[in-house]
């Protein structure tokens, strides 16, 4: 299992929304989005938090040890209100952006999460106040 | 560019098909602006301008899915240079016209946006960039009233560079030539433009306004022996433009086209 379907499971496991846990960890959504979907990695300070977080060992959040976490894992409600980038812009960001660091691919994984965020916030509105006017 | 000839031409012809399908909205050739021309068809077809600040050197993104038809740009890029804006909403088009029901999401940075990117959509959206930001009949009228390549430049208000790539497509297209040779004719008048210090006509003895389809080969042969450095053409890093332009922002020119 890769570290972003680790990090998902652990959630799920704990109940919790990415919102939760970014706060937690004292971070943006998008930016924990990010780690969540494999687009960006971490910074090894933050896996650290991440295992006192949920109490496990480093190995076994990368991945390397995958029995050790539960399979049990509850379908997290929220998961589509918390996830706005489409799936073939995140395997873009994955997939053709090699040339890009590992900082500057999460910077642009977080602003294109808030960009489609605010974009669908925008279109509700505005069909909100279409249906107002009816 | 030569590679893919058969994708650049039919990105050419779409693009044709646009303007005349628009061009009414042209009053006055010589006064072409290309910003307000692309704005209208964007706004014509029913999608929505939107920008973001992104810090990364994201250009812009088509997007089409069940909410709406965007079109993003960086408005970062924007403030530095209109004409990086303009290329990008005309990139962001091409995509809506020839692709979108190939693919429904577009995201497009600096290295898509490139003369020398290698893939076929990206080639055929800057090629239709390119095009309906000075379309053939504009730019056939400019150079038949004998305009430099900078004085085109500056009305159009695209990079010197989308502008040199343009000109090499034209001479291509109406004269049939080979991409080596319309270089040559291109960057020797984009030479005398820059020529013209104290003679404001100077760029008139460019070989490009004695051209015809049967004087071609005398006047390639003349540039060859000339040895014209045509390293312009395959230089990267262009100079970044002078940023002494007003920023006319999108909402301005809706505004002017009472949108």
């Amino acid at each position: 299992m890769s570290l972003g379907a680790n990090l998902k499971q652990l959630r799920n496991k704990k109940g919790l929304s990415q919102y939760q846990v970014a706060d937690r960890l004292g971070i943006q959504r998008a930016r924990y989005n990010s780690w969540e979907n494999d687009i960006a990695k971490p910074r090894y300070d933050m896996l650290e938090k991440l295992c006192d977080f949920y109490q496990v060992e480093m190995n076994t959040l990368m991945g390397e040890n995958p029995t050790d976490i539960s399979k049990d894992s509850s379908k997290s409600l929220e998961q589509n209100d918390t996830e706005n980038t489409p799936s073939s812009i995140k395997a873009w960001l994955r997939l053709e952006n090699n040339d890009l660091t590992e900082n500057e691919k999460e910077t642009l994984a977080e602003e294109l999460e808030d960009y489609f965020l605010s974009r669908k916030q925008r279109i509700l509105k505005k069909r909100n106040e279409q249906k107002g006017n009816e | 560019m030569t590679l893919y000839r058969r994708e650049i031409d039919e990105a050419i012809l779409f693009a044709n098909r646009v303007y005349i399908k628009y061009k009414d909205f042209i009053k006055n050739t010589l006064q072409f602006k290309s910003d307000a021309f692309v704005v209208n068809i964007i706004h014509q077809e029913g999608i929505n301008i939107d920008y973001y600040p992104f810090s990364n050197d994201m250009c812009g993104m088509f997007i089409d899915d069940e909410f709406e038809k965007t079109i993003v740009f960086n408005i970062n890029q924007s403030r530095q240079s209109p004409e990086r804006r303009n290329f990008t909403l005309g990139h962001e088009l091409g995509h809506y016209f020839m692709h979108r029901d190939k693919q429904s999401q577009f995201t497009d940075r600096t290295k898509d946006l490139m003369d020398n990117s290698i893939k076929p959509f990206e080639i055929q959206a800057n090629v239709f960039a390119s095009y309906i930001l000075l379309p053939t009949k504009i730019l056939e009228t400019m150079l038949m009233s004998k305009y430099s390549f900078f004085r085109i430049q500056k009305l159009i208000k695209i990079s010197y560079k989308a502008l040199f790539w343009r000109l090499v497509n034209h001479l291509i297209e109406i004269y049939n030539l080979t991409q080596e040779e319309a270089i040559l004719i291109t960057e020797e008048y984009r030479q005398y433009s820059i020529k013209k210090l104290n003679n404001e006509a100077h760029h008139l003895n460019a070989q490009l306004f004695k051209l015809t389809y049967f004087n071609k080969k005398q006047i390639i042969d003349k540039l060859k022996n000339e040895n014209i450095d045509i390293s312009y053409a395959y230089n990267e890093d262009e100079k970044a433009p002078k940023t002494k332009h007003i920023i006319e922002n999108i909402e301005n020119i809706k505004s002017q086209l009472g949108l």
